[in-house]
């Protein structure tokens, strides 16, 4: 199957590029990641190969990349995704009245996603203090 | 100073070319100047540590990872002011002679890259960066380099495998990045508030610099306060302010919120120790205690804690800090990379002992199994997480183990459903 990125993303990434050395150009995984998942939504094992191919990896090093951290979504997702931060700071200034609210309203529980395919309900894997974060993939 | 807002710098023409690096790299040594990501480290001294015996190119790396709880100032510089962090990075680059240089910011970050991305593009535009900046002959290309969603990349040598393409696991060192960091070459790690004082210390010379502030506590710090207080937000403050103007004056924090009185405080993040009002304010010796490395930390961990990256948490009466610990136990759980056994299986059991006291079903022996093992975390591990791991719980144990008998001992009494203390908790705590 041969997948193709967008004119937009590929431009993208090819400036991505020209910020690593030319024999470094594993480097720019993760930046390359964030522009193909803003396009695809999330990060299918065709769209990880694809990303391999154009930076002379193996595919291997780009699945171990994406499954560590937390931003990537290895797995379908809302269109919106809702993260709220629950440590400490925003803790005690009652994040988790926000996120059970966020919850009702939704009817879906944190790690879940609306029958719509719209909302996805996460906890802010890192902190960010008084903070929730909308990020869209615009599909 | 005002480094959230000064425009005014200084001609870069002065510096590149008119002083060597190394009269640089003296300035800040003068300074006094000390790393603000964490540690503390004098910044003048960690630079000249970077090997230049070798022909391999330098790297100067911004960390703006800045990922602990509690801490939020990095954002606020980048956001309010790129043009001084760029600046800083340039004199930085110059002193350590390093033609490429990053900033690793965190994903979560993604609009701030964006900002620093558009005034790297004007620095470029106007000759500050490039080829021959400002005819001095000095070159220098200055990228950013988003990060993912991990804590562990804001540690040094995970940072590092991050920009490589990797997962952040942390290195074993030595080799220490100055001999070997990003691609086997040297390189130097600083904060993004490090990287900015640059700019004033150059301006006004390190001496002056030195001036401000107290002792080896030089300069300004942005302090991020949250957590209970009036007014939570982003602080520069010279160093040596008391802790009880930080959160008791209007200028800054403003008191604690609905007049309620404080039980305690985080004074550097979520990863130092936890201090209870009776060792807030006064050192051991008496001395009132101020926002300093030294004073902050005076006492050891048996009465201090630290400044680290000035995230700093103020809590009301009302707090729970066995809740607020198996908190912090669950996010250093949830960010240990899993490289080192003591850190991936002690967090998890931590926060595992931590959630059955929280929720009532702790028993007595529990208090001191979790003391056991977070002594078993800390010093056996890679990197210093498992010892920030360790130190939260440590300290809560240290200083408020009344809360967590009082957990185990009647756990059906303790929270109300807004998990607020029950008021008879208040006679046991004084
Ligand atoms: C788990 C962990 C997380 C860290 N996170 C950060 C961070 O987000 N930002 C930062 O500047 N330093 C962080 N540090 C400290 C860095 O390893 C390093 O000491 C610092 O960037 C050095 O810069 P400085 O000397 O200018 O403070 C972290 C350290 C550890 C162990
Ligand atoms: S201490 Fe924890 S985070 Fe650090 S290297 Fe070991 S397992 Fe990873």
């Amino acid at each position: 199957m041969s997948l193709i990125f967008s004119q937009d993303s590929m431009a993208e990434i090819d400036r991505l590029i020209t910020h690593y050395p030319p024999n470094r150009k594993k480097s720019a995984l993760l930046p390359v990641l964030h522009v193909v998942q803003k396009e695809c939504g999330w990060l299918s094992v065709p769209v990880m190969d694809k990303v391999a191919e154009i930076l002379s990896i193996k595919p291997i090093e780009v699945y171990e990349v994406a499954t560590f951290y937390s931003m990537y979504h290895t797995e379908q997702v809302g269109k919106y995704v809702i993260e709220v931060c629950h440590t400490g700071p925003c803790m005690i200034c009652g994040a988790d009245k926000i996120i059970s609210y966020i919850s009702d309203k939704l009817g879906i529980k944190v790690g879940e996603t609306t029958k719509d395919g719209l909302f996805t309900l996460k906890n802010c894997g890192v902190s960010w203090s008084l903070w929730i974060r909308t990020y869209v993939s615009d599909r | 100073m005002d480094i959230l807002n000064t425009v005014d710098t200084i001609p870069l023409e002065n510096i590149l070319g008119k002083k060597s690096p190394d009269e640089v790299t003296e300035e800040v040594k003068t300074s006094g100047l000390r790393g603000r990501g964490g540690a503390g480290f004098p910044s003048g001294l960690k630079w000249s540590f970077l090997d230049k015996s070798t022909d391999k190119p330098r790297y100067l790396l911004c960390n703006a990872d800045e990922s602990e709880p509690g801490t939020f100032k990095d954002r606020l510089l980048m956001e309010k002011n790129p043009h001084l962090l760029i600046e800083g990075m340039i004199l930085s680059s110059y002193a350590l002679g390093c033609e490429t240089a990053y900033i690793y910011i965190r994903g979560e970050y993604m609009f701030i890259l964006r900002i620093l991305e558009k005034a790297i593009q004007e620095a470029y535009s106007k000759g500050f960066l490039g080829k021959n900046i400002k005819g001095t002959g000095y070159n220098l290309d200055l990228y950013v380099h988003p990060g993912a969603g991990a804590y562990i990349c804001g540690e040094e040598t995970a940072l590092i495998e991050s920009l490589e393409g990797k997962r952040g696991n942390p290195r074993i060192k030595p080799p220490f990045p100055a001999v070997s960091g990003l691609w086997d070459c040297p390189t130097i790690v600083n904060n993004v508030e490090t990287i900015a004082a640059v700019v004033p210390i150059l301006k006004m010379g390190g001496a002056e610099y030195a001036k401000i502030g107290i002792g080896r506590s030089t300069g300004t710090k942005l302090i991020s306060a949250s957590g209970n207080i009036n007014k939570p937000g982003v602080y520069e403050i010279v160093m040596g302010v008391s802790v009880e103007e930080f959160i008791y004056s209007d200028e800054y924090c403003g008191g604690i919120k609905d007049s309620n009185d404080i039980k305690a405080c985080v004074p550097g993040g979520s990863s130092v120790p936890i201090l209870p009002k009776h060792l807030l304010f006064k050192e051991s010796t008496g001395e009132p205690r101020l926002m300093t490395y030294e004073s902050l930390s005076e006492g050891g961990f048996q009465t201090g804690s630290m400044l680290g990256s000035g995230g700093f948490i103020v809590y009301d009466e009302k707090q729970c800090i066995v809740r607020n610990t198996w908190n912090f136990a669950r996010f250093y759980h949830h960010e240990s990379c899993g490289q080192c056994s003591p850190c991936r299986e002690g967090t998890g059991w931590m926060e595992r002992v931590l959630h059955n006291i929280e929720y009532g079903h702790g028993n007595s022996d529990d208090i001191d199994l979790l003391w056991d093992i977070q002594r078993r975390i800390e010093g056996n591990t890679i990197c210093p997480l498992g010892d920030a791991a360790a130190w939260p719980v440590a300290a809560a144990i240290r200083h408020f183990r009344h809360e967590f008998e009082y957990h185990v001992k009647y756990p059906h009494r303790v929270m109300d459903a807004d998990h607020v203390y029950q008021p008879e908790m208040k006679t046991l705590v004084n």
